[in-house]
């Protein structure tokens, strides 16, 4: 215990040198300072105390620039799942296994699949972001994959699972998947992935609000399938053109069973491709598990009972099975678009606002004005060798993505689009649909001259079949009667749906002359308007 | 035998076992606890059962764990009062513990938040447990998406409320400023410093993964322990001499205040992810504006109570399902809870181990008393640094020393430059927050440990 | 108030803007953030800042080897004689007496305004816990008086003391009857306790976020930096210093409403507490579809009128026969020692 305090020694003092305190000048504390506060003189031998503090903070970084050395190049051990013990948990460990199921969303948006090494399985957690940056990278799971993964363990006594540590470890390897016919595809499949092909038969898209499934019917000569993927995978899709009826796709596809139903999965959006004639790789019925992927080889006829290509084929373009870029990624907004970038290729998402056909026999480009998301315009000029290869023509109101070469003309800006594939529709929805006004409807007995446009309201009937479209009379209020025609490449798909003998619309068009008779012929873009 | 006997016989056992390690320096009950589950699992594993395997049993060990919990967060306070070996839970009451100490009055302090810690179990066993499985099902799913950014303002207050302490002589103007910031910038670096070195550990960390249930505690032991032992050692005044009471100067008033201040600060700790009793403490004292010593330091008996005791409850709260503090952790790798009948158990179980940690209070009191009349108090923290320095070595090798080491150097900065040491916290409050808010991949990438 | 009642007011009006809790559910957590440090702050401007560079008319820095109480009484009344021949406001520093690394000497100044002295008596030494080392008190019994030529009225019955780290300021404010008030640390609210200055700092915040192309969080800032600010210049208005509230259209502190001491107890915890039913109340208000439901009223009965009747209950039982005793001091008397006293 501590003697009583001695009488002239400072209280706290006592088991100090005073020296050491002090400064040697006027004699008072200084405590660590180097000059007294006092006097001014320089305390030199506190230099050992401020060396001290010094050297804390030096240890300090040193040894923390040595622990991130050290962190920074220490591999994180591959622990075998059957081999974590109690003693493991918050370990760091890196995982080499197969993901035994697809990535599944949880209620709170992170994620989760269970991953296995043939010594056990474990839950492996994402968080959200995790799992955006792993859609953003491609490397979401599916079933089959080879997956190796850096994870943060953590054991209780029922439920053992890692949590991701981040998605830059994340390393996946597609299961080898192998091709096979429709018909063969059956619930005893469940937990396998395959190449499927097969030709449109149907799709139908959830409707708008819903969080359901895209559902998408394809049949071959061994049978039909129906294939459901939800919007994350539609958003993948580069082409959606190619889902019309009647193309023949190839993707891949993660069988699964519920309920005793077997349900097939769209595994990725990007792995759905429209395959030309030549392209279409016969696969014999009930060849189940066909030992090795036959190579798509070019030369290999094609299947005899395949049926001919819906349409014509079109000239190549190679550009068309290049995976798109995730929707998104690498756009360049139009304000971006200046001389330094002249010459060179970019792509841009825009809304089409009018499009501005060349005359007849011209050889001057389709022009379309297109708006951004910011609002700033731009003009896309295509030529008609790229219109040919289109399955449908830009039409006013839908959102596309362009892709060609930046074009300066009198310090404006406009992109050359030199094939059609490079022009992709992202959504035919507009945000508002321009309605016809009804207000301006004129009569058909007071449209006299080809050459104007007008808007007129009446009952569609006598449907007769266009090459490219569809014709209807119109018949008004008055009883008397037009030919209307509705270009395919010009009216939306969902509005052409609509159309029908008896349906009364307004139609927005302009007068042509056709065969001796005048007819409205409907403009691009929403310019029907469904009165009932 | 009935449950009964063996429930309140593990739980007694476990206390007295408790009772005995909180009174050793240094030693925090995590580690001893981590090391029975090893026990277990090791007899778990053996083949043929032997006379030890009754303690597999979770009527066995699970009150046995919550005795040793119960246990050493009431006794804890002999050393940390008396030998000044703190864990970081335990920095509010080693401040006003020191002074008491210094007066000769080490004893009383010690009874005093003792009685702090008792009234902590009444707290826990007639208030937190009858309404928790009630209400806090309720904040958990108001608080589940908001628990980040409680995280940040929590690191926002720590960082704000500290105040300078230089700048005190001489005349207006830079000079002075730079003086008194000297300090505030010194916390300021001891936090990043130490986010920094938590993003390590947490991230990449050097520790063996075998035994990586333990690889933050090197840190923890350099962040808090050596620094104080070494002070202690260095610098220490002599214990003057120390004298017991029959009497504490305290009143029901005073009780009733330590439990509504420490009861917040131990029960937010207890609730709030990555939270420690001494975060809690601060903002509880903070919030709770209390000007009387005694008050302070019983609420910090109580808060240290609540917090240990509580969150390892939480763990068995029905339909809540929360998992908080390393005891309830090592409990999760050996039982998951599933029934109110587990819940009661527990509750009874803390009310017991209250009662016998209690009533050992005192008599180990005095026998530390005795120990620090005999031996130098110096020499006592430089055995308590010793017991340290082994429990790294023999738990983590010579990796964990290592980053003991670092850890120290930084924890010494507060130390040597008179800035907060609860800046220390910033290894778990930094990353942790981090992660939660998701970004904590991109400084993780930053750092190139991704 | 003390610094985190306030902090916690911030936050809680930072969680009445809707896009304070939408950017928290995107894993932002800048509002919160600004609100709590907005609402702590004015003090931090006066405590952390402006008192290092507000400028004395004498300073006070007696010397630690020769204690002498004289040295420092002729001082003060060197202050107080300076304000009467000058006829003007006079900034009084009292400087610590550092003995040791963790000791300080105590020492005191008073106004015997009846015998027109300045009485300095030290007290004991104290380590830097405020604790006084046993036996010091008596070992300077020297008290130093010096004769003052006006009287100095203080606004509370208590004395100068000057113990650890900073000492005091004090501002002599001449009068019309030819004495001095005495204002205790003149420096602070002087000027960072306006609405001006939250709304001055929420216009930097815009500015700042326009540079960086997001004029909306600007926006979204400068109305909950002007509220989170306002907060705490509102709720110190409801103690007796008062503050100069729109600064620098106005000179002077606005008196308080006098409700409460900076210092007091329940007020304090009453506006963390009420601050953190708010905020829960406005989480729950933005989920889409809880499981729970309660109205605020329901809310508050649960999480304060019932737990504080039990409490109140319990208490007047325990406390029945015995007086209890509140320390009661002075708002910037409360702030000042709370700053020395921070952990």
């Amino acid at each position: 215990m501590a003697e009583p305090a001695k009488k002239d020694v400072l209280p706290g003092h006592e088991t100090q040198k005073l020296d050491e305190m002090n400064c040697p000048s006027c004699g008072r504390f200084v405590g660590a300072k180097i000059h007294c506060p006092y006097c001014g003189a320089k305390v030199a031998k506190r230099m050992s105390l401020v060396a001290v503090r010094y050297a804390a903070v030096l240890l300090a970084t040193i040894g923390l620039a040595c622990l991130w050395a050290m962190a920074k190049f220490h591999a994180t051990p591959v622990v075998k799942i059957g081999d974590i013990s109690p003693t493991m948990n918050f370990a760091q460990i890196r995982v080499d296994g197969t993901a035994d199921s697809d990535v599944r969303t949880f209620r709170n948006g992170s994620m989760g699949f269970n991953i296995s090494d043939g010594t056990g399985t474990l839950m492996v957690f994402v968080s959200q972001k995790q799992g955006e940056e792993l859609r953003r990278l491609g490397k979401l799971p599916h079933a089959g994959d080879a997956v190796q993964l850096n994870g943060t363990v953590s054991l209780s006594d029922k439920n053992n699972s890692l949590r991701l540590q981040s998605a830059a470890s994340v390393s996946v390897t597609p299961a080898p998947a192998k091709p096979i016919a429709l018909g063969d595809l059956g619930e005893d499949l469940a937990g396998s992935a395959f190449l499927i092909q097969g030709q449109v038969t149907g799709f139908t898209a959830p409707p708008t609000g819903t969080k359901r499934p895209y559902s998408l019917y394809l049949k071959d000569d061994s049978g039909t399938a129906a294939v459901t993927f939800w919007q994350d995978e539609y958003d993948q899709i580069a082409d959606k053109d190619a889902l019309a009826e009647g193309t023949w796709l190839r993707m891949r596809i993660s069988v699964a069973s519920y309920k005793g139903k077997m349900q097939l999965k769209l595994s990725d959006g990007t792995s759905l491709e429209a395959l030309a004639a030549e392209d279409r790789v016969p696969v014999a019925p009930a060849a189940k598990a066909a030992p090795e992927p036959p190579a798509p080889a070019p030369q290999a006829a094609p299947a005899p009972e395949a049926p001919p290509a819906p349409k014509a084929a079109p000239a190549r373009d190679f550009s068309r099975r290049k995976k798109a870029p995730p929707a998104g990624d690498l756009l360049t907004p139009v304000r971006e678009l200046n001389s330094s970038l002249a010459g060179q290729s970019v792509r841009i998402r825009g809304r089409v606002q009018e499009v501005k056909e060349p005359a007849e026999g011209s050889k001057k480009p389709t022009e379309l004005v297109v708006y951004d998301e910011a609002g700033d315009r731009l003009v896309v000029k295509y030529w008609d060798a790229a219109a040919r290869v289109m399955k449908e023509k830009p039409v006013p109101g839908s959102l596309y993505d362009f892709e060609g070469t930046v074009d300066i003309y009198r310090s404006r800006p406009a992109l050359k689009v030199e094939s059609g594939y490079k022009i992709r529709l992202v959504s035919d929805v507009p945000p508002s649909v321009p309605a016809v006004d009804v207000a301006e409807a004129v009569p058909v007995s007071s449209l006299a001259a080809a050459g104007g446009k007008a808007v007129v309201v009446g009952t569609l009937s006598e449907e007769a079949a266009l090459r490219g479209g569809v014709k209807y009379l119109l018949t008004d209020e008055a009883g008397d009667a037009i030919e209307a025609v509705f270009w395919e490449g010009a009216i939306p798909r969902d509005l052409r749906a609509q159309l029908e003998n008896g349906r009364k619309v307004a139609v927005r068009g302009i007068l042509k002359e056709r065969d001796g008779a005048l007819n409205l012929v409907a403009e691009n873009g929403y310019s029907v308007l469904p009165l009932e | 035998m009935s449950t009964f006997w063996i429930v309140l016989l593990s739980v007694v056992a476990g206390t007295v076992l408790s009772a005995g390690i909180a009174c050793l320096p240094g030693l925090h009950i995590y580690n001893v606890m981590g090391a029975l589950v090893l026990g277990i699992l090791w007899l778990d594993a053996l083949p043929e059962p032997c006379f030890w395997s009754f303690l597999t049993r979770p009527e066995v060990y699970v009150p046995a764990m919550t005795g040793m919990v119960v246990a050493w967060s009431m006794l804890n306070t002999i050393p940390s009062v008396l030998l000044g070996t703190p864990d970081e839970s335990a920095l509010f009451t080693v401040l006003p513990g020191q002074k008491y100490l210094m007066n000769g009055r080490g004893y009383e302090g010690t009874m005093i938040t003792a009685v702090g810690s008792l009234a902590g179990a009444f707290f826990v066993v007639c208030v937190l447990a009858p309404f928790a499985p009630k209400y806090l099902p309720v904040s958990q799913e108001v608080l589940k998406g908001h628990m980040h950014w409680v995280l940040w303002i929590i690191i926002t207050f720590i960082l704000m409320s500290e105040w300078p302490k230089g700048g005190n002589r001489g005349r207006a103007g830079w000079a002075k400023f730079f003086d008194a910031w000297k300090g505030l910038l010194v916390g300021i670096a001891t936090f990043v410093l130490s986010g920094v070195m938590g993003f390590i550990l947490l991230n990449r960390s050097p520790v063996g993964h075998e035994v990586a249930f333990q690889n933050i505690m090197p840190a923890f032991v350099g962040l808090f322990a050596v620094p104080w032992c070494l002070q202690n050692i260095i610098s220490a005044a002599d214990v003057p001499p120390q004298r017991t009471t029959d009497s504490l100067d305290i009143d029901g008033d005073i009780i009733l205040r330590s439990v509504w201040s420490g009861g917040l600060g131990g029960g937010f700790a207890a609730y709030m992810p990555i939270v420690t009793g001494g975060v809690g403490g601060l903002l509880a004292g903070h919030a709770c504006a209390q000007r009387d010593e005694r008050i302070f330091i019983m609420g910090q008996g109580v808060s240290k109570f609540v917090y240990y005791v509580g969150a390892f409850m939480l763990l068995f709260v029905p339909g809540l399902n929360l998992t908080r503090g390393g005891g309830a952790w090592m409990v999760k790798t050996l039982y998951t809870p599933s029934s109110t009948a587990d819940y009661l158990m527990i509750v009874g179980s803390i009310a017991v181990s209250g009662a016998v940690s209690f009533l050992m209070v005192s008599p180990l009191a005095r026998l530390t008393l005795k120990l620090i009349d005999r031996f130098d108090y110096r020499h006592v923290s430089s055995f308590a640094l010793a017991v340290i320095v082994a429990m790294v070595f023999a738990i983590t090798g010579w990796i964990g020393l290592f980053i003991a080491a670092v850890a120290t150097g930084i924890g010494l900065l507060p130390v040597l430059f008179g800035s907060r040491r609860l800046n220390c916290l910033g290894i778990l409050l930094l990353p942790i927050a981090c992660n939660m808010s998701g970004f904590g991949d991109a400084i993780v990438g930053w750092m190139g440990l991704n | 108030m003390k610094g985190f009642s306030h902090f916690m007011s911030g936050v809680a009006v930072a969680s009445f803007c809707p896009w304070s809790i939408e950017a928290a559910l995107n894993g932002n957590p800048v509002f919160f953030v600004l609100g709590g440090a907005c609402g702590i702050l004015p003090d931090t401007l006066d405590f952390k800042f402006y008192r290092f560079f507000y400028r004395h008319d004498v300073y006070v820095e007696p010397d630690p080897i020769a204690l002498d109480p004289q040295a420092i009484a002729d001082e003060v009344a060197r202050a107080v004689n300076m304000g009467v021949d000058e006829r003007r406001y006079i900034r009084l520093k009292l400087s610590s007496i550092r003995l040791g690394a963790d000791y300080w000497q105590q020492y005191t100044v008073d106004f015997d305004n009846e015998n027109m002295e300045v009485v300095v008596r030290f007290g004991p030494v104290t380590n830097t816990g405020q604790v006084p080392v046993p036996g010091t008190a008596e070992k300077n019994t020297k008290v130093g008086r010096a004769k003052i030529k006006a009287k100095v009225i203080q606004t509370y019955d208590s004395s100068l003391k000057v113990d650890i780290f900073d000492g005091p300021t004090a501002g002599l404010a001449p009068r019309e009857d030819g004495n001095f008030d005495l204002e205790f640390l003149p420096w602070h609210r002087e000027w960072s306790h306006a609405l001006t200055i939250g709304f001055f700092l929420g216009l930097l915040w815009l500015l700042g976020c326009t540079l960086f192309g997001n004029w909306l969080m600007g926006v979204q800032g400068l109305i909950l930096m002007t509220g989170c600010y306002g907060i705490h210049v509102i709720e110190d208005q409801l103690g007796h210093m008062g503050s100069n509230l729109f600064y620098p259209f106005t000179k002077h502190r606005v008196p308080g409403l006098h409700w409460m001491h900076s210092g007091d107890g329940l007020p304090n915890f009453l506006a963390v507490w009420i601050s953190c039913i708010f905020i829960f109340w406005n989480l729950h208000r933005s989920m889409e579809a809880p499981q729970y439901h309660f109205g605020l009223l329901q809310l508050f009965w649960v999480a304060l009128i019932a737990p504080g009747l039990i409490f109140w209950g319990l208490r007047w039982l325990l406390t029945r026969k015995q007086g209890t005793d509140q320390l009661e001091a002075d708002d910037a008397a409360d702030e000042w020692n709370d700053m020395k006293s921070g952990n």
